[in-house]
């Protein structure tokens, strides 16, 4: 696997500069709050002025041309049943009991400030506007619903029907008849004036008034103008709002404020990873290498103390070889000497014997 | 190898799993028709309040985290050096490969107009998403999967050149395939901390994408491990010496690496529900639940894992793997579809369809059968002859 | 090998045994959410109130009337213990409250005693020794419907009337010192002071002081011991002597009421001057300086039209600025005397109270729409009617200030509120919308009337409303009173525009007004919904 160093960095900062280029920006740790575009408006519904007469609902049909559905608007045996937005449904009332009393609700997204559908597309589909709404844009979306995930109002809804063109559906706040000078649709038809169109201060500030005015009728808190990070609809009521299907349990951070934090970790791992692994892949290259080394020096030491020991022993057995050559040598010559003694005792007695016999014979 | 005979011979070809194989791959057809042409309310039991079903809680979730083994083991062999796993590293190269490709196959079948895919990341970029974030590494993790895996390709095709030049960049591909899997494999949690109001508190963390990252990674090792089981039982014969004398090591390298990583785990967990201050969760029927998950399917298999590793008994490793994998599945399960939206009502909830878990079987036995065919031409169990000297 | 092995079993054995119980624990917990009650009326919260530190369990929901239905036929002072005056104190087993360790040990041996004993016997019980937290539960999943007692004038004449409550001495006609006392401090111990006899609540507290124990305390010693002596001596109507008939809704709606209540003997006056700041400038020996017109207040009238004295004497049965002081002072926690008349929030203001009585049907349709606390410079003069032209003239002496507050009374004229029909047109025809829908007919002649014939019933409304045109107010808002008032349209803009201020446009006020005062007024038909009541389509 041989490559040079150069050319490895070569490689790695064409890389790195791809991969920081798609690395996003996420003012993450800093103190920046987003305060909304200074223009936006917005949306009041009273909830105590609603009567559940769906006139909203029809005109919202109307003038976004959705299919008409099955039971008509004048229907009000709807209100039974706690309904959701649905495929080409941008609006629904419901109707809650209190006691003896009924409050009816009207739910429709609720163009966040910060909206949490807008962080997830990963297409951009969606766009807050200038004036407050959250649009949708068709021609991009890809269908993969994180938007409906995301939306702590669960208001997106999807053409699960259509296989060619679904796409996701939810309020517009009209925002091709607000550019106009119109009012939106569901705001000019009811007839209680329990919605009101605005700039979005201004309705705080009307919200806040009525309130006052009538302390005994409103629960103090304008719903909206904090929770996710702030709403352009605002909702003001008597009844407790998690009584009438409204959640007060989801905290004033904006959804884009909970992921920046993974967001802004992205590209400290760009930047930091790749130079902890090369460290470590260095390190263990190293390592190797240096093992190497150690064990080639092992062995050599090894070699030369076995030779060393090979010598002393060929030694050793050189001179166990002489000694024991010299011991047979002597013990040969003595050997030799003995017989030769021997033998020449032999000659001398036989010679003496042979002296003996002759001496005999005289007498 | 296969023997290459004039005429194809079908017998020995329909043992009872590959004629099972077979019917899922042909009901996956034919779903896969009804998806196209029904759209998909005819084939899941997907609605306004689930939108992500089975396809994403098993299909992407699951599939991302168990194809993790890819970069856990090339990891450990090239860039910390382990050469003793060397003989893994092609089969999770693989695995991790199909994986990554299976699960973009899935996409398809999931998303609404699957032929938009390519938008995020070549017509606007929506750069505040997470799922974003995903897809662009998810991208380039398979592009770069791919390429890793071509050399086993070229050896049995005989490019050596174009081999050679592309295995100069394996120290490099692999460095950029952990850094795009840190951020992918963190990146899927993190799509979840955009609804603290929808996900059980017990599982809602500000630290879930470290939490998937740290278990994508024994999710990696122990499938690793399982996967290698079921290739030593019906893969042998195409296995070579070195792999065979490889494997103990792998399992019991594995082993024990997944047990500390277990460990180190279920001590994040403890400390996430600390920092949450979560406690009294865990006396509910939910709080049950996730003990059994994190306890049964964390800390036990950790610790089984530890007293595999000392006894050295593989079969017992090998049983735990399987155990730790149903873990990691339990968790992503957890995640997307059981503790997602635990305050709806039980009428409001979602259970999947028999055809999604249809498509999603089928998606699997493709991935079974690729496999064996990879693994059964080319040099991924074994090496290639004309190659050995260069390991 | 065999050890191994035995160890490897073992390992498996308990690690199933864990997850078994894991899940069983899950099971139960979910298990063990029991359904809550309708309400009960009789939980009491025992709370140690042990300043250590210490570690404690938490507290304990004791139901009171589920015991006394367990142990019918048994005395209250199976629990309860009696006092040096044969009369039982309502604390269990004990006459009063000790240090932490002494009041747990009496709970305990007691409580737990009884219920090891009733087992004992074989009987139902209570949880016995060891079974901490079936009593120390946390947060008890049942709902408290308790509701608070409200001893009215009503309820107070049943017990004045009621011939079983005798008059503590011989010499008394009434049986007032049976239940109102005074303390005596010289001789430590309640005495009846006839003419000073007060609410409970004057004295008695929510918690104990140092001058009485608290209302709780007293009150159930009081009444309890009094209506269970009466129930041993065979009394046939008796007070209840159990939590739920006091303390419960249904049982409060049995009460019998009496409709019309002889007025309370306390030598109270029937008219008042209300001239604080005059009388403080000659209280001090100064010449009195006119700064508003006296009131003259209508006492009698008052009592007559209020539940009990305590809904405008809240804390004593002074006059109010004994406490309220024109600028304030301690004993009326510095609430001004301007204050505590003109507070729209408080029952106890006069305001406050009127504010209250507009919240009538017959009067919420016009009331509820306009602000709370709105007061114009005309409606003053509506209380502070005396003219004084010359401040020499003013009277110096309590009965003259009386005598002038009298006369004024009885010179208040409340005629019955009409119009002149030329003032009221029949019927106004409404073409707004008659491109789609023909004239919505409002039938402004028949509206006024029924909202005059409800003035009428009330002699505040009558009064209120002395200037016929006030009532055209109603709807005609936001301008000066006349007989004839504009038209919606002149400040409600036809066209539909963004809102910038309060004021909706012409749709939004007619059915605001139209449908609140509906709605408001309790009138069922026409319905909100029912457009085509009021707009019917064209043909």
């Amino acid at each position: 696997m041989g490559i040079s160093r150069r050319k490895f960095l070569g490689w790695f900062g064409g890389l790195s500069a791809t991969a920081a280029t798609a690395a996003t920006s996420a003012i993450a740790g800093s103190n920046h709050h987003f305060k909304g575009h200074p223009d936006t408006m917005g949306v009041l519904h009273d909830i105590n002025r609603c009567i559940g007469c769906r006139k909203c609902e029809e005109a919202c049909n109307t003038v976004n041309e959705l299919p008409k559905p099955e039971k008509p608007f004048d229907d009000l045996s709807v209100l039974d049943q706690k309904r959701r937005t649905h495929a080409d449904v941008y609006t629904v009332v419901n109707q809650f009991q209190q006691g003896k009393e009924k409050v009816h609700v009207k739910k429709q997204c609720n163009h966040c400030m910060e909206p949490a559908c807008a962080s997830a597309c990963f297409v951009k589909a969606f766009k807050k506007m200038p004036n407050g709404s959250v649009v949708y844009d068709e021609s991009v979306c890809v269908g993969c619903r994180y938007c409906m995930i995301a939306c702590p109002f669960n208001i997106p809804a999807y053409d699960y029907d259509s296989v060619l063109s679904p796409k996701v559906t939810k309020c517009t706040l009209c925002h091709p008849r607000v550019q106009k000078g119109l009012l939106p649709g569901c705001v000019e038809a009811c007839p209680k004036e329990a919605l009101i169109y605005g700039n979005r201060k201004e309705l705080i500030k009307i919200a806040r008034k009525r309130i006052n005015k009538h302390p005994d009728q409103y629960i103090d808190h304008i719903y909206g103008e904090h929770e996710m990070g702030g709403t352009s609809w605002l909702y003001i009521s008597g009844t407790p709002f998690s009584e009438i299907g409204m959640r007060e349990d989801l905290g004033v951070k904006s959804a884009p404020e909970l992921t920046s934090g993974p967001l802004s970790a992205v590209p400290i791992v760009v930047g930091l990873w790749p130079v902890l692994l090369t460290g470590v892949y260095a390190i263990s290259k190293r390592k190797d290498k240096v093992a190497e080394e150690e064990k080639a020096e092992a062995v050599k030491a090894a070699e030369n103390v076995a030779e060393e020991h090979l010598k002393n022993q060929i030694a050793k057995l050189k001179l166990e070889a002489t000694k024991e050559k010299e011991a047979a040598i002597k013990k040969e010559v003595t050997k030799a000497l003995e017989e030769a003694a021997k033998e020449a005792e032999k000659k001398a007695e036989a010679k003496a014997a042979e002296a003996a016999p002759e001496k005999k014979e005289d007498e | 190898m296969m023997e290459r005979t004039s005429r194809i011979s079908l017998r020995p070809m329909m043992t009872p799993f590959n004629v099972m194989l077979g019917i899922i791959l042909a009901i996956g057809c034919v779903l896969t028709v009804l998806r196209f042409t029904g759209g998909l309310s005819v084939v899941t039991n997907l609605d306004d309040n689930n939108p992500w079903g089975i396809w994403i809680g098993f299909d992407l979730l699951c599939g991302v985290a168990l194809a993790a083994g890819g970069y856990t083991t090339s990891a450990a062999c090239y860039i910390f050096g382990l050469k003793r796993y060397h003989s893994a590293v092609r089969p999770a190269i693989l695995t991790a490969f199909l994986g990554y490709a299976l699960v973009v196959f899935a996409l398809h079948y999931d998303v609404g107009r699957p032929w938009r895919l390519p938008f995020p990341i070549f017509w606007q970029q929506g750069t505040t998403s997470l799922l974003f974030e995903v897809g662009l590494c998810v991208f380039l993790y398979l592009t770069v999967l791919f390429i890793e895996f071509t050399p086993a390709a070229f050896e049995w095709l005989g490019f050596s050149k174009l081999r050679e030049k592309i295995l100069k960049l394996t120290i490099l591909l692999t460095i950029f395939g952990v850094v795009l899997s840190t951020l992918h494999q963190s990146s899927l949690g993190a799509l979840y901390t955009i609804v603290p109001s929808k996900l059980h508190p017990l599982w809602y963390s500000g630290y879930l994408p470290v939490y998937f990252f740290i278990s994508s990674m024994f999710a990696g090792l122990s499938m690793v491990i399982f996967e290698g089981s079921l290739a030593h039982k019906y893969l042998h014969h195409k296995m070579d010496e070195t792999h065979l004398r490889e494997s103990e090591g792998v399992v019991l390298g594995f082993g024990k690496a997944a047990s500390f990583i277990m460990a180190g785990y279920v001590a994040i967990k403890v400390i996430g529900l600390a920092v949450d201050n979560s406690w009294h969760y865990l006396f509910t029927g939910y709080g049950a639940w996730f003990l059994l998950e994190l306890i049964g399917f964390v800390a036990l298999p950790s610790f089984v894992y530890a007293i595999g590793v000392r006894e050295k008994n593989i079969r017992l490793i090998q049983r735990t793997a399987l155990w730790s994998v149903l873990g990691i599945v339990l968790n992503r399960f957890n995640i997307s579809l059981i503790a997602f939206n635990w305050q709806l009502p039980t009428s409001e909830r979602y259970f999947p369809s028999w055809m999604e878990i249809g498509v999603s079987l089928f998606i699997v036995a493709i991935g079974i059968v690729v496999y064996r065919f990879i693994t059964a031409n080319m040099p991924i169990l074994y090496e290639h002859p004309d190659y050995r000297s260069e390991h | 090998m065999g050890i191994k092995k035995i160890f490897q079993q073992f390992f498996w054995i308990v690690s199933f045994l864990l997850l078994a119980s894991v899940i069983c624990m899950g099971a139960l917990v979910v298990g063990n959410t029991e359904s809550s009650d309708n309400g009960r009326t009789d939980g009491i919260r025992i709370q140690s109130t042990d300043q250590s530190g210490k570690d404690q369990m938490p507290p304990v929901m004791f139901l009171h009337d589920l015991h006394t239905e367990a142990l019918k036929g048994k005395d209250c002072n199976t629990c309860h213990l009696k006092s040096d005056k044969e009369q039982y104190t309502f604390k269990f087993m004990r006459t009063a409250n000790f240090d932490y360790d002494v009041n747990m040990t009496v709970y305990h041996e007691n409580c737990i005693g009884c219920h090891n004993r009733m087992k004992a016997e074989g009987k139902q019980a209570g949880p016995n020794t060891g079974n901490c937290r079936a009593c120390h539960n946390q947060e008890s999943d049942l709902a408290s419907s308790w509701k608070d007692i409200s001893f009215d004038k009503s309820l107070h004449y049943r017990h004045v009337s009621a011939e079983s409550i005798r008059p503590v001495a011989k010499e008394q006609k009434d049986n007032c010192g049976a239940c109102h006392h005074e303390f005596d401090k010289n001789a430590r111990k309640t005495v009846y002071v006839p003419g000073k006899e007060g609410a409970c609540r004057y004295c008695h507290l929510e918690t104990d002081t140092k001058e009485a124990r608290s209302a709780q305390t007293t009150t159930h010693e009081s009444c309890l011991n009094c209506h269970l002596s009466m129930k041993a001596k065979k009394v046939i109507k008796t007070g209840p002597t159990d939590c739920e008939g006091c303390h419960s809704a249904e049982m409060q709606k049995s009460i019998k009421v009496v409709e019309s209540v002889p007025r309370i003997q306390r030598n109270q006056p029937d008219a008042v001057l209300l001239a604080s700041m005059m009388n403080k400038a000659i209280g001090m020996g100064k010449e009195p300086v006119l700064t508003i017109s006296p009131v003259a207040f209508n006492h009698k009238i008052h009592e007559e039209s209020s539940k009990s004295c305590q809904v405008c004497h809240h804390a004593s049965l002074e006059k109010c600025s004994s406490c309220h002081t024109t600028t304030g002072d301690k004993k009326g926690d510095f609430v001004s005397l301007e204050k505590a008349m003109h507070v729209s929030k408080d029952r106890q203001s006069c305001v406050g109270c009127h504010a209250k009585t507009q919240q009538k049907k017959d009067c919420a349709g016009c009331h509820s729409q306009m602000s709370a606390s709105m007061r114009d410079q005309k409606g003053c003069q509506q209380c502070h009617s005396i003219v004084i032209t010359d401040i020499k003239r003013f009277p110096v002496k309590a009965e003259d200030q009386t005598k002038l507050a009298q006369s004024t009374i009885e010179n208040r004229k409340m005629p019955l509120v009409s119009y002149d029909l030329k003032d009221v047109p029949e019927k106004v025809s409404i073409e707004i919308m008659k491109k789609e829908y023909e004239a919505a007919v409002f039938p402004h002649r028949k509206i006024v009337d029924i909202l005059m014939a409800g003035l009428n019933k009330d002699s505040m409304g009558k009064y209120f409303h002395k200037d016929k045109n006030s009532m055209c107010q109603g709807c005609h808002h936001n301008s000066p009173i006349s007989a004839t008032p504009p038209k919606c349209v002149t400040c409600h803009s036809m066209a539909s525009k963004k809102a910038t201020d309060e004021r909706p446009g012409l749709k939004g006020a007619y059915h605001g007004q139209c449908i609140g005062c509906h709605d408001r007024m309790g009138i069922e038909k026409p319905a909100a919904t029912a457009c085509i009541e009021c707009h019917k389509k064209k043909s």
